[in-house]
């Protein structure tokens, strides 16, 4: 019996994909597993910033302080706060903020520093050190993302001219040189396809964590309970789904700008903060249009 | 009669205030709106219904000059723009000689002064299309020489002009801690029947001397001077003033609901 010639390279081509996969994820990581413990005990705030990242996140600690009463926000997006923090309390991360200016901030600022802030900041750090999400400094983000469509569209090219190369094998001196390139082509490919996941600054939930997303996602009884008045939708799509069309039309309006990011800020929104996208879909549930409705 | 119940509307609360239950009419300070740019909360609270009563702070008639045409036109503007039932401004003088006080400064309690005032007051009349209000304002001074009470001032001024008044409860008692005025004796001087609405707002007292600072939560002797007023004759409309440090919407809520419930128990049992 004669073994099928494209069986070791396809074999190849799978264990190395398997392998690649693994150690991009490990890599994403930052080499820790997954804490599954962790997993199960997200909050809201949590919660949004696997899904959408530092922004989202500082948008639902906003919305939550409005929903509770504890911030006035004005139609023109002047916030101010309702209280000042009692002394020796740990306010959440706008009513520090607000406590730092007189008049309160305009929500486009606003936003950008409570992304910012330690108390959102130390959010991704605790995220990363429990393995689920992805290194914001990982190599594979510094990858521009032309060059890794280029490397796929190249390695679409190459299988293609392997497979032509390996049909005529027998005629060839070289018959391995085509399956050699068929192999070089397919993981080339496999490891663009996998780096696109995490390229720019996005904050990416690894597997698990994108798992569990999935399973709350579906889960209406859990997103109502995750954040009352639409945040906890909030949290898991972003501000397309707030129900309150004013405050949703405040926020889109009051976007922060784009490169507007804060230069002390190591987690960012879940795409780019400098990008004109970033700004509006880190919070907006990644819509071309915005949040508006 | 129902006594409608208001909050200070400002800029920085606009939102909360289109969504506190229970806000009957608003109050927007006359030299913050703009007629060609009314801010979009004042046009869904008109839309809606809502009475917004322009309140004026720097007219000064209570001064020496002649009010100011400009000012008193934009003033009339502006009520037309919000189809405001009244205007009201304080008895205050605020400049002279060409110099801003930036305070609301008392008048002397004096014939003369009152002269002045009665001429004053027709002036602002006759330019705005709408009923003029005046408020007693709150004082940390008074002038040597008065020669009556504000309540005889003022009784003297509605007679004389017509003038309607804006009582502010938290402005009694100021005078009565600094400068020992009886709220009771006040109102019973009063023409009440010339009352278009009351004040409320909150103050703190530092070193003796009242401040109505509006930053702070009404106390229960405000409250309390409102009931005397109401206990007399039920004003049609109430407002509570807040002017920064806003407190919760709750606490909002719940100063509203405590001066409608002061209107009501009071009216029920007068």
């Amino acid at each position: 019996m004669t073994m099928n010639p494209w069986l070791p390279p396809l074999a190849y081509s799978v264990w190395t994909a398997l392998v690649l996969g693994v150690a991009i994820g490990s890599a994403r990581r930052g080499g820790k597993r997954a804490d599954r413990r962790r997993l199960a005990e997200l909050d809201l705030v949590e919660y949004a910033f696997v899904s959408g990242g530092a922004a989202r996140a500082a948008d639902v600690c906003v919305l939550r302080l409005l929903g509770t009463g504890s911030l006035h926000l004005s139609r023109d997006g002047q916030v101010v706060a309702a209280r000042t923090p009692e002394p020796g309390a740990a306010p959440d991360a706008p009513l520090r903020v607000l406590d730092e200016e007189y008049g309160g901030l305009p929500l486009r600022e606003l936003r950008v520093r409570v992304a910012a802030s330690p108390e959102i900041q130390a959010i991704g750090t605790a995220l990363l050190a429990a393995g689920l999400v992805a290194r914001p400094d990982a190599g594979p983000r510094r990858v521009p993302r032309w060059a890794l469509f280029a490397t796929m569209a190249l390695g679409v090219a190459t299988a293609v001219a392997g497979f032509v190369r390996a049909d005529d094998g027998a005629a060839s001196a070289r018959p391995w040189v085509g399956l050699l390139l068929a192999v070089i082509g397919i993981q080339a490919c496999l490891a663009g396809l996998l780096l696109l996941g995490v390229f720019g600054e996005r904050v990416v939930p690894t597997a698990p964590t994108m798992r569990r997303l999935i399973r709350m996602r579906r889960d209406e009884a859990a997103v109502d309970a995750l954040g009352a008045g639409g945040v906890g939708a909030v949290a898991l799509w972003g501000l397309d789904r707030f129900p309150d069309p004013v405050v949703k039309e405040i926020f889109r309006r009051n976007a922060p700008a784009p490169g507007s990011r804060d230069p002390r800020s190591t987690w960012c929104g879940s795409t780019s903060c400098a990008s004109p996208q970033g700004a509006r879909a880190g919070s907006c549930g990644g819509t071309a249009d915005g949040c508006g409705g | 009669m129902r006594t409608a119940v208001g909050i200070g509307w400002r800029p920085e609360i606009d939102l909360t205030i289109e969504r506190l239950a229970g806000v009957d009419f608003v109050e927007v300070i006359a030299e913050n709106v703009c007629v060609e740019h009314l801010p979009e909360s004042l046009r869904v609270l008109r839309a809606r219904g809502v009475q917004v009563i322009p309140h004026g702070v720097g007219l000064g008639l209570a001064g020496a000059d002649r009010p100011d045409p400009a000012r008193l036109a934009r003033l009339a503007e502006v009520a037309g723009a919000l189809e405001s039932p009244l205007v009201s401004e304080h008895l205050a003088f605020v400049r002279a000689g060409g110099m801003e006080a930036g305070h609301l400064l008392p008048a002397p309690m004096t014939r003369d002064a009152l002269e002045v005032v009665v001429e004053n007051v027709r002036i602002a009349q006759d330019s705005l299309p709408v009923p003029l209000a005046l408020e007693n304002p709150a004082t940390l001074l008074s002038w040597p020489g008065n020669e009556m009470s504000e309540a005889r001032f003022l009784t003297e001024l509605v007679e004389r002009t017509g003038v309607r008044l804006l009582i502010d409860v938290a402005n009694l008692h100021t005078e009565r801690v600094n400068h020992g005025l009886d709220p009771a004796a006040a109102l019973a001087e009063l023409p009440l029947e010339a009352i278009e609405y009351v004040h409320v707002a909150g103050g703190v007292e530092r070193d003796g001397l009242w401040h109505d600072t509006h930053a702070h939560p009404v106390t229960a002797p405000i409250l309390e001077v409102l009931r005397m007023l109401c206990a007399l004759r039920r004003p049609p409309r109430v407002l509570l003033e807040r002017d920064s440090d806003f407190p919760p919407v709750g606490e909002m809520a719940a100063e509203l609901a405590a001066i409608r419930a002061v209107v009501t128990r009071t009216a029920v049992r007068s």
